[in-house]
């Protein structure tokens, strides 16, 4: 198969999937059922990659829409010298940033501010089995508490964070999206946790360790 | 190793992206490929709220907000106000503030005729026009009558001699003059 990996490939996540390039060369040479196949692969790293650039399940749906459209449009230009994935995603994340940027968002914010961390309840954020009374009830506060900070932190920081976090991308991928060095992706990384973890401190969590 | 506080991160974390895009994506992304007019609508619309807005914010800041918007009258108001019969614009009262030596005397009559009729004086007043002056006539000037007085003879000055009395010196002033 003729495809070239990154050189800064850090893990398993950056292997380069051998069906993506077949389907992509159907897809450019006109077949809509190949790129419909390359949606269903990529839909859900497209998907919560919008999901945590701009916070709400809908709109991270139309961004997903928006980043596939424009995907296929764009098919042309696609050389294979990084991962369809990675072009992908670097793709979905500048839609993204453009969504979270417009005046549209802002005003469909103000008429339905409701978002995904809103919607989710207490019960949600539960512990392992046999859990004590006392243990559940921290955990829960621990979360609620956790998932403000990380609401409240710098927007570089938060979305290094919640990308790395999510476990479904590379640090080369997550460099690719945001456009910044991978030692940069792992210092923002760190950098957030930290304040995190102060924060949480200093609201009473001694036991963070 | 992770310490309790990385597995809470981690957890925060993964919750707060646990949710899977839509079965219908696939769907709807092939349907948007279909009719690629549909995106484009939509941004015209969207296109055109904001064309509107701006509009309307234009509108808004250049509205004249500092002056007074008039009165509203009712039109049953309007028709009860009483008309005046004959309504004449007063005329300037220019003429009379004209000093009258300032304006020559063949035209005093006719100023005095229009000073009249610019302050509305009724005819029936009794007031008329002043009759032109007569004319002035001068005479020759006579000369003054002046009287000849007769020339002033000054008297001779007469000074009588002056006569000074003789000087005696004393004997003492006499004798400390010899030494």
């Amino acid at each position: 198969m003729d495809v070239r990996p990154s050189k800064d490939r850090v893990n398993a996540l950056d292997a380069v999937e051998p069906g993506d390039l077949t389907l992509v060369r159907r897809a450019q040479a006109g077949d809509a059922a190949a790129f419909g196949e390359l949606v269903d692969l990529h839909r859900r790293s497209v998907f919560r990659a919008a999901l945590a650039a701009v916070g709400s399940p809908a709109e991270a749906e139309d961004v997903a829409q928006d980043a596939f459209v424009t995907a296929f449009q764009k098919l042309g230009t696609f050389r294979g010298d990084a991962s369809f994935k990675t072009w992908l995603l670097a793709i979905t994340w500048r839609k993204a940033i453009d969504r979270r940027k417009s005046v549209g968002r802002w005003l469909q914010r103000l008429a339905a501010p409701h978002r995904i961390d809103d919607e989710r309840n207490a019960m949600d954020e539960l512990p392992g089995p046999n859990p004590t009374q006392e243990e559940t009830l921290i955990a829960a506060e621990m979360q609620r508490e956790l998932k403000g900070l990380i609401a409240s932190l710098p927007r570089k920081l938060r979305d290094a964070l919640l990308l790395a976090g999510s476990d479904m991308y590379s640090y080369n991928e997550i460099a690719s999206m945001l456009g910044i060095p991978i030692g940069t992706v792992k210092w923002r990384v760190s950098e957030a946790r930290r304040v995190l973890k102060v924060k949480l401190e200093a609201k009473g969590f001694t036991n963070a360790d | 190793m992770p310490t309790d506080f990385d597995r809470q991160l981690d957890r925060a974390i993964r919750s707060m992206l646990d949710v899977d895009p839509p079965r219908a994506l696939r769907a709807r992304v092939l349907a948007s490929l279909e009719q690629p007019g549909r995106r484009t609508v939509s941004f015209a619309r969207w296109a055109a709220v904001a064309a509107a807005a701006a509009v309307a914010l234009g509108a808004l800041i250049a509205a004249p907000w500092h002056t007074a918007a008039p009165p509203i009258v009712s039109s049953a108001q309007v028709h009860d106000v009483p008309l005046p019969a004959s309504v004449t614009p007063a005329l300037p009262r220019v003429f009379a503030a004209i000093p009258a030596a300032s304006r020559p005397s063949s035209q005093r009559g006719a100023v005095h005729a229009a000073v009249l009729a610019a302050n509305d004086v009724p005819a029936e007043s009794g007031v008329t026009a002043l009759e032109r002056p007569a004319a002035l006539s001068v005479t020759t000037i006579a000369p003054p009558v002046t009287s000849t007085l007769p020339s002033i003879q000054p008297a001779p000055l007469r000074v009588s001699a002056l006569e000074l009395p003789a000087l005696e010196m004393p004997p003492d002033a006499a004798r400390g003059a010899d030494r």
